[in-house]
């Protein structure tokens, strides 16, 4: 795990960095995304969280739902090409879990890809990839708080 | 297979009741981010929403936190959310469509009930 900033950003995952989103491949096939410590702590405190409905197929930056905190509402655009086969149904009830555990618990939905190894080639990772948020951070002067 | 639709947002309620004036914004900018088709007319006294100079300073709830209508129109057209405004109302609201912010183009009444024909959705406040 490194720290930027003061966002926590998980050396394995793959990052879209511009749109705040994460990407784990797993050990199935499928691939689970999620909003990363940056998306949560500029949203502040999330109340709701809308989420396309299972069994969707969206394209790569498509929208798989929406997270409103208060005022403030954001998409959550897919890095990920291909079919929604599972919803995090824990956050309807519970939306600030992405406050509090948004690599964890706070996953998002997760994605059977249409083609994982194209979507993946735009995404960033390891190293290079968190200096890339890094640089990304800066530019924008983003310092992550206690939003949860 | 392409799942946008149309959203059409009617508003006709102006700054005389602020509290009334961000929620179809809001509204219409939860659609945009599902990516949606979005669009909102302004008729009768909600075209002076869009007076330049206005929404900054018009407080949404009196005694809240203080959010003003700008932030909910900079929201929306982020989102991509498109803003007509209605032809006739423009004299209503003794104001040209130079006096408006940036909007997506002036509709006569004809064009109105055409857009709301070819939306799925039509919302009006």
């Amino acid at each position: 795990m490194s720290e930027v900033n003061g966002c926590n950003l998980p050396d394995d995952l793959y990052y879209w960095v511009e749109k705040h989103v994460w990407a784990k491949p797993e050990a199935d096939g499928t691939v689970l995304v999620g909003m990363t410590d940056v998306a949560q702590s500029l949203a502040g405190k999330i109340v709701v969280v809308s989420l396309r409905s299972l069994n969707k197929t969206l394209a790569r930056g498509k929208s798989a739902g929406t997270l409103e905190s208060g005022k403030w509402v954001g998409s959550i655009p897919t890095p990920v090409a291909g079919t929604v086969i599972a919803i995090n149904e824990d956050l309807k009830g519970k939306p600030s879990t992405i406050n509090e555990d948004p690599y964890g618990t706070g996953w998002i939905i997760r994605v059977q890809p249409a083609n994982w190894e194209a979507d993946m080639a735009e995404l960033v990772t390891g190293p290079s990839g968190i200096e890339a948020y890094r640089e990304k951070l800066s530019a924008d002067g983003i310092q992550c708080g206690s939003a949860s | 297979m392409d799942e946008t639709k149309k959203y059409l947002y009617i508003l006709t309620t102006g700054p005389e009741v602020a509290y009334r004036s961000a929620s179809p914004f809001f509204l219409a900018t939860t659609a945009a981010l599902m990516d949606h088709d979005v669009s909102m007319v302004f008729t009768i006294k909600a075209t002076g929403l869009l007076k330049k100079g206005l929404a900054e300073t018009l407080t949404v709830k009196e005694g809240g936190e203080g959010s003003n209508l700008q932030f909910f129109i900079d929201q929306a057209r982020e989102a991509g959310v498109k803003f007509y405004v209605c032809a006739p109302s423009l004299d209503l609201n003794d104001c040209t469509v130079d006096d408006l912010i940036e909007n997506d183009g002036v509709v006569g009444g004809t064009a109105v009930n055409e857009m709301a024909l070819e939306s799925d959705v039509v919302i009006t406040f």
